[in-house]
This record gives structure tokens, sequence and C-alpha cells, in this order.
């Protein structure tokens, strides 16, 4: 079955309905018109540019240039965690590339060998997209859970404070301000899970099914992609977080100057 | 402290068992000495010791496990009273201590609250009130060093002779009282002060 290709004039149509958002946005007088052009604009050329990049992997298909793909992907994605938690790049950013690539290739490789049982792991095809998949998830998840991590300290240090003076441990003391950030972080995540296939039909099913794959497949892929995706994320936020929070607190458990001001 | 100078040639001596008062005006640096005590301020040269020991970076984790701190207005996480005492206890550090309702309403007793405080909201609770119910809290931990911020701040004469009573009953026990407080009757009840200007 041969997925209907888009048109380049078809694709201009389609990107009209955006002026439906940004008119309402104008109506409303909510400051996000700039963002949002630029946003997509850059969402259209970069997509572009990887559509490129991803044909030119395809047909080299080799390991190597896949990995030297996977770190670019972690390195893009720890700036930009870094730029939307307002962290500075030397406490966050080397946390950041650990936690998200040790994630990755744990999780990924789990089920490219363990659960896909791929002849080649590494084949483009399949190493690729999962790893892409994976990163995206964890980069939310990573700057949802961190912005409210050090939101927290930095809101109610006196909360932290008087654990501390009250005999708590770094990590006891931290601990509620951790259990905050994962509840924020994982709790979309959880409540997507719960309504997957009755009120929203995810990206990866779709993107099968329109690429010709039985929805039988579809299905059992879209079921691996939220488990690999939700353990990836738990796991980079964890890594990042006990290495960012080494690095945050001196030895008296008192937070550094880590965020950027304005 | 904090990257300016509060304080020149300051040094003072707190004996066991004993309430001192840190005393002074609004802004002069009372509950920045006292966030000293326990590592939360830096202090740019001399130092703190503890039972001689120097408070340093290693040992200050230490330290904290024999001290209970109130702070003046603690921002607590819990909304019902009975989570918020309870959550001391939780800490490694404090497991050992002994902690139930009968010993909680004991303490209240002294310090004149009622027991249906028990059953209530936090934020239904006065600040004279949550500062009473936090210092039950530390004297059921019964460390040997209570560090308080301005523990009368928000009590009436009444109450604020009750607290002091309390602090005294507490020194009377064992541990070591250091309090903030602007309050002049307050601190001439203490067994020893120091007053910043």
């Amino acid at each position: 079955m041969e997925t209907t290709d888009i048109s380049y004039i078809s694709m201009v149509v389609g990107l009209l309905l955006m002026a439906v958002p940004i008119y309402i946005f104008r109506f409303f007088k909510v400051p996000l018109i700039s963002s949002t052009v630029i946003a997509t604009v850059r969402m259209v050329v970069q997509l572009f540019l990887i559509g490129l990049y991803l044909k030119y992997l395809f047909v080299l298909n080799s390991p190597w240039v896949n990995f030297l793909w996977v770190i670019l992907m972690v390195v893009v994605a720890s700036f930009t965690a870094a730029v939307r938690t307002r962290l500075r790049r030397r406490t966050i950013l080397l946390p950041l590339c650990v936690g998200l690539s040790a994630s990755a290739l744990c999780v990924g490789l789990y089920f490219l060998f363990v659960v896909l049982r791929l002849a080649n792991p590494f084949d483009a095809r399949y190493f690729v997209p999962i790893m892409g998949i994976l990163m995206g998830n964890m980069l939310t998840v990573n700057v949802m859970a961190l912005n409210t991590f050090y939101d927290g300290i930095e809101r109610e240090r006196q909360l932290y404070y008087y654990l501390l003076g009250n005999g708590a441990t770094h990590l006891e003391a931290v601990t509620p301000f951790v259990r905050r950030a994962m509840e924020k972080a994982f709790a979309p995540c959880i409540a997507n899970m719960a309504v997957m296939g009755l009120v929203s039909l995810p990206g990866t099913m779709i993107g099968q099914i329109l690429g010709g794959s039985a929805p039988g497949i579809a299905i059992k892929y879209q079921m691996m992609i939220i488990v690999i995706t939700f353990s990836a994320s738990m796991l980079s936020l964890v890594i990042t977080l006990f290495m960012a929070d080494r690095r945050s607190f001196d030895g008296f458990g008192r937070l550094k100057d880590v965020r950027l001001r304005n | 402290m904090g990257g300016r100078q509060l304080f020149d040639g300051l040094s003072f001596v707190v004996e066991d068992g004993k309430v001192f008062c840190i005393m002074g005006g609004s802004g002069c640096g009372k509950t920045s000495l006292l966030r000293a005590l326990m590592g939360f301020e830096t202090i740019g040269s001399g130092y703190i010791s503890i039972d001689g020991e120097l408070l340093t970076p290693s040992s200050a984790e230490q330290f904290r496990r024999y001290m209970s701190y109130i702070p003046q207005e603690p921002a607590l996480p819990s909304e019902w009273v009975r989570d918020l005492v309870s959550l001391p206890f939780e800490l490694a550090a404090n497991r050992g201590k002994p902690f139930s309702k009968s010993l909680l309403f004991g303490e209240w007793e002294r310090l004149g609250l009622e027991r249906e405080l028990y059953g209530r909201k936090v934020a239904e609770l006065s600040g004279g009130q949550r500062q009473r119910v936090m210092l039950s809290v530390s004297g059921l931990l019964n460390k040997p060093l209570l560090l308080v911020d301005e523990p009368t701040s928000a009590l009436d004469r009444h109450s604020s002779g009750l607290v002091l009573g309390y602090l005294r009953h507490l020194a009377s026990r064992g541990s070591t009282v250091v309090a903030v407080s602007h309050d002049e009757e307050f601190a001439a009840g203490c067994d020893g002060r120091i007053v910043i200007s």
C-alpha cells in the first residue's frame, strides 16, 4: 500500500491552518505570535534538512554514522534543555549529556536487541527513529522536572533549610522537591497513557499505519514506544538530577548560584 | 555574609543547658547569625565550633543531626497539622525519637495549645499557634541544641511567657537553646544574650 505524498503546494495550503491560532493569539493579545511564527519556520526548515540528512543516513546505513547522529542529538538536546531551564551550562550540560546518552543507549538497545531481536540493531531504519523518539521525550521530561526542582528549592528554601536544620541528610532535604518534580513531569505522560487509543491516537501508530503497516503491528510498536520512552525518561531524569545535584550545592548543603539571571 | 559584611570582631560562647538570646533591631543580621550556626551562611573569617569541634562542610551534616531549628515563618509542605508534627520524625536522624499524640499533647499543654488543633489544617492556625506547634515538635525531638528564630514575634504577653517557660524547661532537660529575638522582655528572661547593633 503506497502512502499518498503531499505536494509542496499542498504543504503550503496545510500550513495556512497556522493562521487560525495566530489570529486568536492576536485577538486576545497573547504575546506568543512571534515565537509561534519563528517556531513554525524553524520546524519547517529543520524537518526539511533532517529529511535530506536521513535520506543519506538510510542510504549509508553505517553504525558509526548512526552513532554520530545520536551523539549530535544528545548534544543539541542538552544545550536546548540548558537554555530552557536557565541553568548554568557548567552545572547542567555534563549531567544532561550523560543522562540522555546513557538512558537512550541502555533502554534503546534493550528494545532493539532484546525485544525486537534484530539481526542488525544499528540499522538506521530502527536505530535512528527509536533514539530520536527517546531523545524527544527525555528532553521534555528533563526540562519540566529540572525547572520544577530548582524553582521549588529557590521558592521554598525555608522548607529545605528547616529539614536540614532538623537533622535531614541532603538527600532527605531535597526529596520533597524531587518528588514534586517527578509528579509534575510524569503526570502528563501517565494521563496520556491512560487514555491512549480512546481519546488520542499516538503519532508512532499513525505514522506506521500511514506507512503501510498492519494496525496490529502498529499497535504493538506503539505500546513498546510508550514503555521505552517512559522508562528512558525516568532513567535519564534520575541520572541528570543526581549529577546536577552534586554540582548545585556546596559542602554545607547551600544551593549555589546555578540559575542564569534575566 | 551573603556578600556583605554584617559583623566584625563578634565572639560569644553559649553554655550548655542555657537559653541564650541574640538580640538586635530589624535587618541587623540576627537571623543570618543563627543560620551561620548551621552552616547556612558563610562567615568571611573566624570560626564556629560546637563542643570543641569546628563547623566545616564535612562536619555540618553530622552536627545538624543533634540540632533542631525553627525558622521564623516556616513554609511547610503539610496541609494538616498532624502531618506537620510528624514530618521531622520521618527523618533517619530522628527515627529513634519517641512520638505519639499523648506525648505531643503533653507539650501542647505547657505551651497553651488546645488538642483540637491536631485535626486542623495548617493554614487555619495563627502565626503564634504555628510557632508553638513547631516548638512542641522540637521539644519532642529533644536535641542537644535548639535554634529558634523569633519564637515570640507573633505572640501576646501571656503566650510569650509560656514560650519562654517552655524554652527554660527544655534547657533544664539538657538542651542548649539559642533564640533570635527583638523582644526585650523575652531577652531579659534568658540566661545570656548578645546584642547586635
